[in-house]
């Protein structure tokens, strides 16, 4: 398979239908069998795909007493789970769950370049529980699209990155009860630098100004449009980080929220790089 | 390649993909979303 090291084209329609439900059993995405249309909604997944999935009572979960009357849910939920905290640029940090056999996949998702996994449980109930407790001495369970789209340059090095997600795991640790401590484990660091360097390489452009003391000031954030809501887009796919995209259209760069045109009939197009406009678009499948 | 449903960008073996729906075919198609960093991944190290 190619790498898409090259040119995208989205251009949404009018039509939003259901986007399906995650099969967690399965580990597969499953298409709506309605095709419900939502073009004058304002989700993206139908009722009945939601009850599929088994996991809308389990949002908000935390890990106290189980709310969904789904089996599926109840079986992933027995499955082994991670705990996370994960570092997002100007130093704010997030704790989460993820299944264990998808856990790279899950701060992926998130846009999550630095994390680390602190604790391993042997369901998601206990995985739920320990959230709650690091949430309540003050760190965020979630983080929005809008945050990300506007701090989506990571100017700190791994090192310190790495030291302060350390020093805030020591933290947690002297805090937290018994009763969780024993899921603790040794930190597993996760560090998605090369994604977070192509960000770099981009969107930081290097000072040319000496400064008072003789040195060079620090690198300069270049503008980028920020796109929550794409009706048309085009240009060089530079990065993904979770469901945004960093993309170069001659010398302009825009970072697009993904995550919104979920459920939308869009006209797609994809060519690579050095091939011409009128020669790969619209070459049908690869 | 057309109209088809957009079901959002899924990171799949640590790699981001786009994912097309297309309701005539029932078919789902997965492009690839990422420029060449694959495999430099700095994982799973301890302190």
């Amino acid at each position: 398979m190619k790498i898409a090291n090259g040119i995208i084209e989205v251009k949404k329609t009018m039509e939003k239908h259901c986007k399906g439900y995650y099969d967690l059993i399965k580990k597969e995405i499953v298409p709506c069998q309605s095709f419900t249309n939502l073009t004058d909604s304002g989700y993206s997944q139908c009722k009945e795909c939601q009850e599929k999935s088994g996991f809308d009572l389990c949002l908000g979960c935390n890990g106290s007493t189980c709310q969904t009357n789904s089996g599926k849910a109840r079986d992933f939920c027995h499955e082994g789970h991670h705990v996370y905290l994960a570092y997002f640029a100007n130093d704010k940090l997030k704790v989460g769950t993820a299944a264990s056999y998808r856990r790279y996949e899950r701060i992926l998702e998130q846009g999550a370049l630095y994390s680390i996994f602190l604790a391993q449980t042997p369901n998601g109930r206990m995985a739920r529980q320990i959230e709650s407790q690091i949430s309540k001495l003050g760190i965020a369970s979630r983080v929005n699209s809008s945050y990300k789209m506007n701090n989506f340059i990571i100017d700190r090095e791994q090192e310190e990155i790495d030291r302060m997600l350390m020093q805030k795991y020591e933290s947690i640790l002297r805090s937290i009860d018994e009763r969780c401590k024993k899921y603790f484990i040794k930190p597993e660091y996760n560090n998605f630098t090369n994604i977070s360097n192509k960000v770099r390489q981009n969107l930081l452009e290097e000072s040319r100004q000496l400064n008072l003391f003789g040195g060079m000031d620090a690198p300069v954030h270049k503008e980028y449009e920020r796109i929550s809501k794409p009706e048309y887009i085009s240009g060089e796919i530079q990065a993904t980080v979770g469901s945004l995209i960093l993309l170069k259209s001659g010398v302009r760069y825009s970072v697009v929220n993904m995550k919104s045109l979920e459920g939308w009939l869009v006209d797609f197009k994809k060519r690579e790089i050095g091939e011409k406009d009128n020669e790969v678009f619209d070459k049908g499948e690869r | 390649m057309g109209i088809k449903q957009f079901l959002g960008i899924k990171w799949m073996d640590e790699k981001p993909k786009i994912l097309l729906y297309d309701n005539v075919t029932h078919s789902m198609q997965y492009e690839d979303c990422e420029r060449n960093y694959r495999s430099e991944k700095d994982n799973g190290k301890t302190l």
